[in-house]
Parts: C-alpha cells; sequence; structure tokens
C-alpha cells in the first residue's frame, strides 16, 4: 500500500518550511520532502552552541561541485536573449539544496514588500510610461498589478517578522521612506495606499543591530546627500548582538497581541505555548561568516527554517520531513484534474537513486521559483502541469545583482574598515527606491540601497589570479591589503517581468539522473539598461562628499551581472485572477489543478527592489491559514 | 597509496610557491601588521614567514588524494550516455519519455561536465588556440605537467629570487621550448592553478599540514584580516572600531 498523507510540500525554504510548519501546528498530517541533505546536521555539532567547522571560506564559496547549492549533477543552462546563440550549462540560478532551502543561505536582509509593490501597473498607467511609443509593455515588458490588496498581507508581515526575529529600527526606516524625494512626489496619488501600510508603527521584535565601519561610512555618505536621503540600519533576520537571546514565541505572541483581532481562527487560535517551544535562539556573535555560510550557532541566531521553523516542525507528531527526497513529478490525473501524489528520487545514496512515490490530498511546491517551474513543466500534461496558458515559467525576474560602487578607501584606513564584523549588510536607504531619470518628472524603479563589507579574502585573491589583468607575485598580495579598505554600496534593482524572461525545461541538458534541468532565458530590457545607468550615476553621487574630503577616489562602477541569478528568484508562476494571463489564483493555487499550490517567491507578479523573504513568509502563512480555515469550514481549499 | 609528488618535482614546488605569492618577500616590503585589538599580540604571531612554512607541497599532496575521482569516471559515462541512470514513474525508456513531453529533443547530452559550465572542480585542459577541450582530475592535471615542469627546471635551475620570478614567468607565458605543445595543460594553466591551490593552502586556514593553529592564520593577520574560525566580536568591539574608524574622517 502506497505511503499516504494530507499533504506534501515540496521544498523546505522559507515558503515550504513555513507553511508546512502552519499545516502540522493546525492538526494536518504532512510530509515535508527536501531534495537536500541536511547539510547543517552533517557539518555542524549541534551539541556545541556555536561550532566552528562551518567557517570554512573554501567550502562555503568555491567548492566544486558546490555542494550547498544544487545537488550533484544537477546544474541550470542560461541563455542570453539576443545575444548568446545557444544555452549553456552554467553554476547559476540556484538559492539552496540543502535542509531549509534558500532560507538558510542568505544575507538575511528582511523587508516587507512596499505598498507600491502591488500597484507598480497603476503606477506607471498613471505616469504615462506603460504604453505609448517608449513606454514599458511596447518594450516587451509584462507590468501587472497583483490581485491582493496590500492590507490582506500586513497581518502576515507581522507574524513573519515575529518568525524571523528581525533586528531593526522601524522609525528610522520609515523616516527614510517619507523623506524620499519618490514619496513626497507620489504620496497624492489615488492608489499610493494608505498611512498604515506605509508606515506601520509596531516595533521589529528586536533593536537594530550595531552599526560597523563600512555602515558608518554609508550612513554618512547617504546623509551628506541633503534631508531627502535619511539612512536607518538595515533590518536583518539576526539576533541582536548583546540582546540576551530571543523567544520566537514571545515574538509570535507579541504580534499576535498587536493584530487587533486581525488574525482569527485555525492556528491562530492557539494559546502562544502551543504555537512555539520555549527554545530561546541565541544571539549572535557577530563572527562575520553570513550569506552563503551556515550560521555556526546551532539555535539561529541568524534565521533559517533549518534551526527555527523546521526544528518546531520535527516536533509534531503528525510530520515527517525527509531530506535527500528530489521531486522529479506531481503525479496528475488527466481524468479528475487532481495531482495525486509526488514522485521523487531517494538520493541517500546518490550512485543508486531509487525511485519512490507518495499519495497526498494537496500537493504544494516550493522549490524556488526556477525548480517550481522546473517540477511542474516535468509534471501533468506534455507541456506541463499549470501551464495551460504557456504562462508557466514566464516572467521571471531575479534582481539586478552586481549593480554596485566600489569605494576604495585611502591608506590612511587600512585594517579600519573591520569587515569582518557581523554581516555583510548593515545600513541602508530607501531614498532609491525610485530614482528620478534626468531633468523631468520620469521616475524609474529602484531599490533600497545598502552597504556591503568585503568578506571572503580567499575567494577575492583567487579572483583576482584569474581576473583581468591576472594577478601574480607581490601584486596579489598588495591587492589583498587594498581589498581590506574597500566596501561596496549594492542597489537591490528592481527588474521588470518580461514574458521571454522565463523558466523552461533545456531541449538537450539533463542531469546526473537523466531528468530535463531548467534553461533560464534573460536579457535586460530597456528599463533594466536606465536602472544601470542611474543606479551608478546615484550612487556615484552618494560618495561624492567622502571623494571631495580625499577619503576615496573615485568608486569604481559595476553594472549589474545579467547570469548573476539564483538567490532572488521571483515569477515563473504567476499569480493573478485570469487563468489566460497567470498561473495561480490569488491562493496561490494552480489554475489548472484543484489541489495544487506554489508558495516560493514564484507567485509573485512582479519583483520588488528589496529582498523577497519576508513577502514570501507572509505569503506562506496567508495560503496556509486559508487553506486551514477553508477545510475547517468544509470547504475546498483554493476556490476563489 | 597516498598521492607523492615526483620528488625532483617537490624542490620545484616548494620555489615556485614563493615566486607566486613572495610572502618573505612582501612582508619585508610592508612591515608589521599595524597593532590592533582584534588580532593576538605581535609577540605571538609568526614575525618571519615565507610560503616553504606553509607546508605547499604536502598540502598539495593531500588535496590530489582528496580529488574526486570516483565522480569524474561516472560523469565522464554520463558524457556518453546521458540519460543512463534515468527512471521515471510511467516506467518509459528516456527516448519514449522525452518524445511525449512539449520542446525536448530526442537526443539528450550531460553539461555538469563541460568544461565551460563551471560546475566541476577538476581543472580545464585546453586546445592549442587557448580554449578549454576537455575536464580532468587535479591528479590527472598535475600528473600531465610534471614532467615538462622538470624538464624546464632542469634546461637552466632558478638560484635566487630573480631567477625563479623568470622562471615564473617563462611558464606563466608558454614559453619553454621544453613544455611540448602537445602536453593537455598549457604551461600557463599550470601556473595559474598552482597559484590557486597555493592560495588555498596559505589562507584556508583549513591546511592539514599546517600544525599550528595560530600559522593557519598569520598571512591573513599580515593582510589585515581578523576572521579566523572561532572568531566572535561584541557590541564594544564594533563601537570600538567605529571610534577608531571616525577619528580619520574629516569633519
Amino acid at each position: 500500500m502506497a505511503e499516504r498523507h494530507e499533504f506534501v510540500v515540496v521544498g523546505s525554504g522559507g515558503g515550504g518550511g513555513t507553511i508546512a510548519w502552519l499545516l502540522a501546528k493546525a492538526g494536518h498530517d504532512v510530509l515535508l520532502l527536501e531534495q537536500g541533505p541536511d547539510f547543517a546536521g552533517k557539518n555542524r555539532d549541534s551539541s556545541k552552541p556555536f561550532d566552528p567547522n562551518v567557517h570554512d571560506e573554501f567550502r562555503f564559496r568555491l567548492q566544486k561541485p558546490d555542494p550547498k547549492r544544487r545537488r550533484r549533477g544537477d546544474y541550470n543552462t542560461f541563455l542570453a536573449r539576443d545575444t548568446d546563440p545557444a544555452a549553456k550549462p552554467f553554476n547559476g540560478g540556484w538559492t539552496a539544496s540543502v535542509l531549509g532551502g534558500g532560507s538558510v543561505l542568505w544575507g538575511t536582509w528582511s523587508f516587507r514588500a512596499l505598498p507600491i509593490d502591488f500597484k507598480l501597473k497603476t503606477h506607471f498607467e498613471a505616469t504615462g510610461q506603460l504604453k505609448g511609443p517608449n513606454g514599458l509593455e511596447p518594450s516587451g515588458y509584462s507590468v501587472v498589478d497583483w490581485p491582493l490588496q496590500y492590507s490582506e498581507m500586513l497581518p502576515y508581515f507581522s507574524v513573519a517578522e515575529a518568525l524571523l526575529g528581525v533586528s531593526g529600527d522601524r522609525a528610522a526606516l520609515n523616516e527614510s521612506i517619507r523623506a524620499s524625494d519618490w514619496y513626497q512626489r507620489f504620496k497624492g496619488e489615488s492608489y499610493w495606499g494608505s498611512e498604515n501600510e506605509w508606515f506601520p508603527q509596531d516595533p521589529y521584535p528586536l533593536g537594530a543591530y550595531t552599526r560597523t565601519p563600512v555602515g558608518e561610512f554609508c550612513f554618512r555618505a547617504y546623509e551628506s546627500m541633503g534631508p531627502t536621503w535619511k539612512a536607518f540600519p538595515t533590518p536583518m533576520a539576526i539576533v541582536q548582538p548583546g540582546s540576551g537571546g530571543l523567544s520566537t514565541r514571545k515574538a509570535m505572541a507579541d504580534s499576535l497581541a498587536k493584530q487587533n483581532g486581525g488574525l482569527k481562527g485555525g492556528i491562530w487560535d492557539l494559546k502562544a505555548e502551543e504555537l512555539w517551544s520555549d527554545r530561546i535562539r541565541d544571539a549572535c556573535n557577530m563572527c562575520g561568516y553570513c550569506g552563503e555560510y551556515l550560521c555556526w550557532g546551532s539555535t539561529g541566531p541568524k534565521w533559517g527554517t533549518q534551526d527555527t521553523t523546521l526544528h518546531e516542525l520535527a516536533q509534531c507528531k503528525n510530520a515527517t520531513i525527509r531530506t535527500d527526497a528530489k521531486a522529479i513529478e506531481v503525479i496528475f490525473d488527466e481524468k479528475s484534474k487532481r495531482a495525486t501524489g509526488v514522485a521523487y528520487l531517494d538520493l541517500t545514496d546518490p550512485d543508486d537513486p531509487r525511485l519512490e512515490s507518495v499519495d497526498a490530498d494537496i500537493v504544494i511546491v516550493s522549490c524556488g521559483a526556477v525548480q517550481t517551474a522546473r517540477l511542474l513543466l516535468l509534471s501533468g500534461p506534455s507541456a506541463g502541469l499549470g501551464n495551460a496558458s504557456d504562462q508557466l515559467g514566464a516572467c521571471a525576474a531575479f534582481h539586478m545583482f552586481g549593480l554596485s560602487v566600489r569605494a576604495t578607501l585611502d591608506q590612511r584606513f587600512q585594517g579600519l574598515l573591520h569587515g569582518e564584523l557581523g554581516p555583510t549588510g548593515n545600513t541602508s536607504t530607501f531614498a532609491t527606491y525610485f530614482m528620478k531619470d534626468g531633468a523631468g518628472d520620469t521616475w524609474i524603479k529602484g531599490g533600497h540601497l545598502t552597504s556591503a563589507a568585503k568578506k571572503n579574502p580567499l575567494e577575492d585573491a583567487v579572483n583576482s589570479v584569474i581576473g583581468n589583468p591576472p594577478k601574480i607575485g607581490v601584486d596579489i598580495l598588495t591587492g589583498m591589503q587594498t581589498a581590506n579598505r574597500q566596501l561596496e554600496m549594492r542597489l537591490t534593482a528592481d527588474d521588470l517581468p518580461m514574458k521571454e524572461n522565463r523558466v523552461t525545461l533545456d531541449p538537450d541538458y539533463v542531469d546526473e539522473y537523466g531528468i530535463p534541468v531548467a534553461r533560464i532565458s534573460r536579457k535586460k530590457g530597456s528599463n533594466e539598461n536606465n536602472v544601470d545607468r542611474v543606479g551608478l550615476d546615484y550612487m556615484t553621487k552618494v560618495c561624492a562628499d567622502f571623494k571631495k574630503k580625499g577619503v576615496m577616489g573615485d568608486p569604481l562602477q559595476l553594472k549589474a551581472i545579467l547570469n548573476l541569478v539564483g538567490d532572488h528568484q521571483m515569477g515563473t508562476c504567476r499569480m493573478g485572477d485570469d487563468p489566460n494571463a497567470s498561473v495561480v489564483n490569488r491562493f496561490c493555487r494552480l489554475h489548472d489543478a484543484e489541489n495544487v499550490f506554489v508558495v516560493d517567491s514564484s507567485f509573485m507578479p512582479t519583483g520588488l527592489g528589496l529582498n523577497p523573504m519576508v513577502t514570501t513568509v507572509a505569503n506562506a502563512l496567508r495560503v496556509g491559514t486559508h487553506i486551514v480555515n477553508s477545510l475547517r469550514k468544509g470547504e475546498v481549499p483554493g476556490r476563489v | 597509496m597516498p598521492y607523492q609528488i615526483p620528488p625532483k618535482a617537490e624542490l620545484i614546488v616548494e620555489g615556485l610557491a614563493e615566486a607566486v605569492f613572495p610572502i618573505n618577500l612582501w612582508i619585508g616590503l610592508k612591515g608589521p601588521p599595524a597593532n590592533d585589538r582584534f588580532i593576538p599580540p605581535l609577540t605571538d604571531v609568526p614575525s618571519r614567514l615565507s610560503t616553504a612554512k606553509m607546508e605547499v607541497a604536502e598540502f598539495l599532496e593531500l588535496l590530489i588524494d582528496a580529488s574526486e575521482e570516483a565522480l569524474a569516471h561516472r560523469w565522464r559515462e554520463l558524457k556518453a550516455n546521458p540519460t543512463k541512470y534515468f527512471q521515471f514513474r510511467s516506467g518509459q525508456s528516456a527516448a519514449d519519455w522525452r518524445a511525449g513531453r512539449k520542446g525536448l529533443n530526442t537526443a539528450a547530452k550531460f553539461g555538469a561536465f563541460d568544461p565551460t559550465s563551471n560546475n566541476f572542480a577538476f581543472l580545464s585542459g585546453t586546445a592549442a588556440d587557448g580554449t578549454p577541450k576537455d575536464t580532468v582530475s587535479r591528479r590527472e592535471f598535475y600528473d600531465a605537467c610534471w614532467p615538462p615542469l622538470i624538464a624546464t627546471y632542469a634546461s637552466k635551475p632558478p638560484n635566487d629570487s630573480a631567477s625563479w620570478n623568470t622562471f615564473r614567468d617563462l611558464l606563466r607565458g608558454d614559453l619553454s621550448a621544453l613544455w611540448p605543445p602537445t602536453t593537455p595543460i598549457k604551461s600557463s594553466a599550470f601556473v595559474t592553478q598552482f597559484t590557486i591551490d597555493v592560495l588555498r593552502a596559505c589562507l584556508s586556514q583549513r591546511n592539514a599540514a599546517i600544525k599550528d593553529p595560530m600559522w593557519q592564520r598569520a598571512v591573513l593577520i599580515e593582510v589585515g584580516e581578523n576572521r579566523y574560525p572561532k572568531n566572535a566580536y561584541t557590541v564594544g568591539d564594533a563601537k570600538a572600531a567605529v571610534d577608531a574608524f571616525l577619528k580619520l574622517i574629516p569633519a
């Protein structure tokens, strides 16, 4: 007899891990499949509060095949549209393939989507940028409004911030938005959203992360631009150093208490002690191995589902977590138009994969926007499950990674930047969320600007050896010394969706197990070229005051890198009301299958100018709440 | 049997390591590291480093021993037969299954072992025109390089810093007449990979050939990098660092 569960969730990151926990807490029988191994469990001694074994720059930055990003023998191909004659295998396009998924390996910049992110089509229509000869639509863009009201997400944003244990300064962040030129320009528009939506008043669960010298530099650089540029501590899903730790139970209770009944029913009626254990997350010890590294604290000082949400899930008797289980098909019954389960390869021994399947009442897919599209394209009808309208995989967005300026400080600052202190990011501004292009009234969508410390001396040195021109001898060492007094400012800029920027199955290439890999096709359109140009101009101006004071020379300008994709995957399963123009409905259920949901960041109809994790977790809470409440009422979840 | 660099190559490895990453020379040029609250007292830091003391040859042997020869074998097999391990619930052959899916071509390719894919640690050989030709294992890479390296060295053995640099640049420029064009790896590709492995020996802090943990950190301390396994800092440390930084910022 086949193994059967009420819910099979594929993927254990911010979306999948969160909804699996919520469903299990509501009493449902849940199986969570993760294609990767329990990487932390294998590499870290969890009996130690902090295990330095994971302080390993080679393993986390340079090793190939990359043991954390992808399964051995799996890869994607990349096609630079309008440039490359053919797609090539490459090493990008992944978040992570370990228990906890992309939530384990990230910089923890924890922002809510802004209200305008839900209304971009309306906004660009109002400004005249959508249509017309050089408009976004004639230029190939597909900009839409989200089918949700921002107010529907608000209670879930608050709970998501509690789950993540965000440290930050809400008032300073709000002020950065309010003071900005773009906010002042557009705040009176009818579609703009309410004060309550733009400026939540509840503080973050923890106070702001300590400022570092790199953060101090950027704080002063931003504020040198005048009163419309306000800096604030980057909100981070890291337990504030020196705070004495975080009780997630208390943070959630505080969030729910402030909701004034905004969340009711289902699991939200449970007592705090029923929702979460009394486990305390240790405070961050500022070791500086963040981003792509595992946090060395076993209680999750840096948030990832692996050490927090999945730790709670593992305590539920009605939940099973299965690692090394690579889903290759959502099993679909054409007659009933329903999924009946999931087939997966048991890769416990990667040399001897075993094909397994499990039956399910409801399947929830959350593999990241690239791998979710791949799994659905491998499933169901010939063209893929959920692809009746040919929208599956379309409108992929990845942010404009690499768009930054690099400042090299004068030699007097040798040894004073201390990039090793804490995580990569530290200090941000929202002054760049929209950027004025030229002297007129044209504003283009950008993103937040954040300081970035140099972190990886071995990787930097290796890159200098293979760089242009390649370094050798004393030049490598002097280059390392120079890198020690360098910092960057990074613009997390939005790339607007184009239908042909999409994920498909590669027609030729297969992985180690003969399964077609995902092909990512992408190009920069006119909007992205404008964001490169205007963004670099903005960032260069930000450095002007320090240049004038002799602290630094001209900053190095770095445009976004087209194939630097993976960490912020969005789109590919667009959410919308129209089945002909979207893949999932407002409850993130496939239009084409009544019992298949998608809860990673692939649901996003347009990207954000900020890290999508908080929005992904909040959305998973929203969808999970809907499913639980529907089932309790005897209704079919996902029906609009 | 543990890998052993040919004895004649071992001496060359030590001299060449100093030429590609001349720690001793550089320390002489720059002087001692600035004292700092984040590093140990300078009396505890090895003051006279040299690349030779970083046990590069032994590290390289350990690295080659750890190479994934078995995986290279399996992936070569997949390059020849990409769907060898295919299985799907329908029970169809790979060809039949592919024929039933929209947009797939009949023939499949395995791309993770492509030299340009950057998915494999093993190193690319190069064709005569310099383009990557094949993917090889680290052991295969170095084994192909030892004979021409030894021959080039023997023709005019370097005996001081300047002549080691000349030797290095000869290899880097593919100018050795004793490095035959038929060798699968060009001498310039050898120097690049060798330099990267030397950096790993000196900077990764995971060089098992070095026993003293302070020596694992020593080069990084010299370049002002304070990250090391077990490190941890406090809010007070960060505040002190900001204060020191601000002292040099003009009003």
